[in-house]
């Protein structure tokens, strides 16, 4: 375990109108919170496997952005590069995510956990199996979040072995 | 403002997970043991060898009996904790305090809910009696203002948008087809995603996540004491 | 010098074509359109419309009366729903006029003769059971009329009334169709009643007929209007908005008075007959004032000329004559009474809070301030006339609404303030961002019995 972090927002989003519904600042904090407490430095590249809340795909678009792995602005266009997918440079939702697994809420968040602790270990089937991840050092990172753009509460976790 | 984090200090030897589908056969008391016991036999412990429990549901029931129940556990401290959507995740950031505290040794939090039983599409918030001023919006409708937003301020036209939403679902798809634990195991194509009838804005139904009933499990210990822990393979 | 001293007027922005409705149900109809209260409209909330126009000119009234034929509420004040959303001072008394068209013309004319400034408002939602002619020729709106004694743009020089008891028209409470007696004997009964009360009015308001310039007839029909207001001997008979709007029930005296008193002339004679259950006539001369006057928001006639068409079979599943499938969401629950009540300043008057400090305003009210800093340093801030800007948008198909999809949007006020809100008379396809939008008093849902209202927002329109 390397990082468990947590952030309640305060519901500003929905009555301040500096939030402009393009970010999920409670993430972005989180993130943040969570890069520090495991000494990550640049998320882009350490962070080797992501299983994050992708409840909508808009979500999952932002999320890239809100989660340091693309700049502001430009997640579209790595999600339509590839460089999320299970071959890409950085592999988001390897299990299939929200969007294949339903979201029975008390469960998504530990069923991210168990993908990256399968993946970490080796022992995804192999036709998902990310190469190289399963080695000292690698890290995973799953997200989960609930409740709205502008008033939400996001986890982020970093695991490796 | 400190948030020191613990880390290196907790390590997970154990994990369980039920499939994620419509389980019209299984109530949350099903799902609830079958995750805890792959999660037992994952670990190579018994019940009884878990110190404490955390039970992440946010509408499945109140209180650690919801969990104590069904898996008949004995003079154990189970606690309900719930926050939203995040509520698995929280169960397993309590335990993982609990014990790096020294508490206990070992905990147990596991995330399990019962989606289907409601009659209704989507997800159903428990309404706390209120005036009638807030908003009724389901959450789709919530997230799909992102969409115009974000569109509008890095000025990526409507037709983009609408494939890049589509990739993260064409994306997400492909991977859950090879997964046996999934809820949708086939992968669907761009233009299927992309013609699907229209939810709420410009999100289809491609585009919002499924609705599924399901549990997971992890047990924790100390870190130091993870390597004597026996630990078997997971399926 | 006592009289009207400003008045506002509401129709609905929904169109029912005539035309429509033998096409579907085989019969009724005929020619024009008729207005159509939108699904979260009732007369409570039109009645604030008209109100909030009325008051624009700066009146207090020191007291409140409320008409309709067709309340929310039985046993429980309706007024106090509209005066909370009017913000009208604790002090006011806001009372509910019996549920007849007469007791519109009769608040008018309590309100005529009383003293203090006094805000009557009156508002009617028509209908019938599908192809009647009362649904065909009914219509929606809403008026409000404020008399005092300061800034009169038209003096009450005169006035009458002949009452009598017979059935013209009746309907059970609780029930939607009113049902008639024959045409011919409530026209040869209100010729007799109006002419009656038309002699006196002009008696006493010591005036011939040929001096009178326009004389409005408020009817259960055009045919009762026209017959009636024809022998009258005035210099014009008013158009009694039959063709675009309807009979509009309690609204009718109300409406008319407004149309009115935007055609006539300074130092002119106009009157008002009001054929209901007997004849009231009101003879008003108009002042140099009702020239500086400006319009309460559009007029009655500007009003008529807009809107837009509602198909024939949204209008049934509005008005509840047919049932829709609707969304498969739980419904929402009823308001909570003590929640409401608390909130009352929020949910009905739409006041927020302002940080003192920082000027940020929070919507809804909050004690302790968005930055953190500071608890209890709020003032209020009232919000509903305040005017904002589409940020983003989102059309929900699948959550539950009275009248799916559910327009919804972020706003941000101009001078401050964000609200994510329902929006109304509005197409799906016309949101946009940075489309500018006001705020208007509705009436969410109905949960046992209880009317949900609050405010929603619709688009600024000429």
């Amino acid at each position: 375990m390397k990082a468990l972090s947590f952030i309640a927002g305060n519901g500003s989003g929905v009555t301040d109108p500096a939030y402009d519904y393009t970010t999920f600042p409670e993430i972005a904090a989180c993130a943040k919170d969570a890069y520090e407490q495991a000494g990550v430095t640049d998320p882009a590249n350490q962070i080797k496997m992501a299983e994050v809340h992708d409840c909508f795909t808009i979500t999952e678009l932002v999320l890239m952005e809100d989660l340091g792995f693309s700049p502001r602005g430009t997640a579209w266009k790595d999600e339509l590069d590839g460089r999320f997918d299970l071959d890409g440079e950085l592999p988001v939702n390897p299990d299939g995510g929200l969007k294949s697994f339903g979201h029975p809420t008390g469960a998504s968040g530990l069923r991210m956990i168990y993908e990256a602790w399968l993946q970490l270990r080796g022992e995804a089937p192999a036709e998902r199996q990310i190469p190289g991840i399963d080695h000292e050092g690698a890290l995973a990172l799953t997200h989960n979040l609930g409740g709205y753009p502008g008033e939400m509460v996001s986890f982020v976790g970093i695991f490796g072995r | 403002m400190a948030s020191h984090g613990i880390k290196d200090r907790i390590a997970i030897i154990g994990m369980g997970c039920t499939n994620f589908t419509e389980h019209w056969d299984k109530s949350l008391d099903d799902l609830a043991v079958d995750a805890a016991n792959q999660c037992f036999e994952s670990a190579g412990m018994t019940k009884d060898d878990v110190d404490a429990y955390w039970l992440g549901t946010a509408q499945g029931g109140m209180s650690g009996v919801t969990l104590a129940r069904p898996l008949q556990l004995q003079g154990k401290p189970v606690t309900r904790v719930e926050n939203y959507c995040a509520t698995g995740s929280e169960a397993l950031r309590q335990a993982c305090y609990a014990v790096a505290s020294g508490a206990y040794d070992t905990a147990m939090a596991l995330g399990v809910e019962k989606v289907k039983d409601s009659g209704f599409q989507g997800l159903n918030a428990h309404p706390v009696p209120n005036d009638g001023t807030g908003r009724t919006l389901t959450a789709a409708a919530m997230f799909s203002m992102v969409a115009p937003a974000y569109g509008n301020r890095y000025g990526v036209d409507k037709d983009t948008m609408r494939q890049a939403m589509a990739r993260v679902a064409w994306k997400n798809h492909q991977n859950g087809a090879k997964n046996s634990r999934a809820q949708f195991r086939k992968a669907v194509s761009m233009e299927t995603i992309i013609n699907s009838p229209k939810m709420a804005g410009d999100l289809g139904i491609f585009d919002c996540a499924g609705v599924a009933d399901g549990a997971a499990a992890a047990i924790i210990c100390r870190a130091e004491d993870a390597q004597s822990t026996p630990t078997s393979p997971c399926s | 010098m006592r009289g009207i001293t400003s008045w506002g007027s509401y129709l609905p922005y929904r169109r029912l074509n005539r035309g429509e409705i033998a096409k579907l149900v085989g019969q009724g109809g005929g020619k024009g359109t008729r207005t159509v209260a939108g699904f979260d409209e009732d007369p409570t909330t039109m009645a604030v419309e008209a109100s909030r126009r009325a008051l624009q000119g700066g009146a207090d009234p020191t007291l409140f009366l409320f008409a309709t034929t067709n309340p929310a509420y039985a046993d429980k004040t309706n007024a106090t729903a509209a005066h909370a959303a009017l913000r009208l001072g604790d002090d006011v008394p806001a009372f509910d006029l019996g549920a007849s068209t007469r007791s519109a013309v009769g608040g008018l004319l309590l309100a005529a003769r009383g003293s203090g400034d006094v805000l009557v408002a009156a508002a009617d939602i028509r209908g019938g059971l599908a192809g009647s002619a009362e649904e065909a020729m009914g219509g929606d709106a809403a008026a409000a009329i404020v008399f005092g004694s300061g800034d009169v743009v038209a003096e009450l020089i005169g006035s009458a009334s002949a009452t009598h008891e017979f059935i013209d028209r009746w309907r059970a409470p609780g029930e939607s169709r009113t049902k008639v007696w024959d045409d011919k004997f409530a026209e040869t009964t209100y010729t007799k009643l109006g002419r009656q009360a038309w002699a006196a009015a002009l008696k006493s308001a010591g005036c011939q007929a040929t001096d009178v310039a326009m004389v409005a007839v408020a009817a259960p029909s055009t045919r009762i209007a026209n017959a009636v207001g024809s022998k009258f001997g005035a210099g014009a008979v008013l158009d009694d908005l039959s063709a675009t709007v309807g009979q509009t029930g309690a609204a009718q005296p109300a409406l008319l008075l407004a149309s009115l008193l935007e055609q006539a002339q300074s130092g002119q004679i106009i009157a008002l007959a009001v054929l209901a259950d007997g004849a009231d006539v009101l003879i008003f001369k108009t002042t140099e004032a009702l020239a500086s006057r400006d319009g309460r928001g559009l007029t009655v006639a500007e009003q008529a000329a807009g809107g837009a068409p509602l198909p024939y079979g949204k209008y049934l599943s509005w008005r509840g004559t047919i049932t829709v499938e609707p969304p498969r969401r739980p419904e929402p629950a009823r308001v909570s009474a003590t929640a409401a009540a608390r909130g009352e300043d929020w949910k009905f008057g739409f006041v927020a809070s302002r940080d003192q400090q920082s000027g940020q305003i929070h919507m809804p009210p909050q004690r302790v301030s968005a930055d953190g800093l500071r608890t209890d340093a709020m003032e209020p801030q009232p919000m509903s006339e305040a005017r904002g800007k589409v940020i983003t948008y989102t059309i929900d198909r699948m959550a539950y609404s009275p009248s799916p999809p559910i327009v919804f949007a972020v706003v941000d006020f101009d001078g401050g303030g964000r609200l994510p809100i329902e929006l109304c008379d509005i197409d799906a396809d016309e949101v946009e961002i940075g489309m500018p939008v006001e705020l208007t008093f509705r009436r969410l849902f109905v949960q046992d019995g209880i009317p949900n209202y609050f405010w929603k927002a619709r688009p600024v329109r000429g």
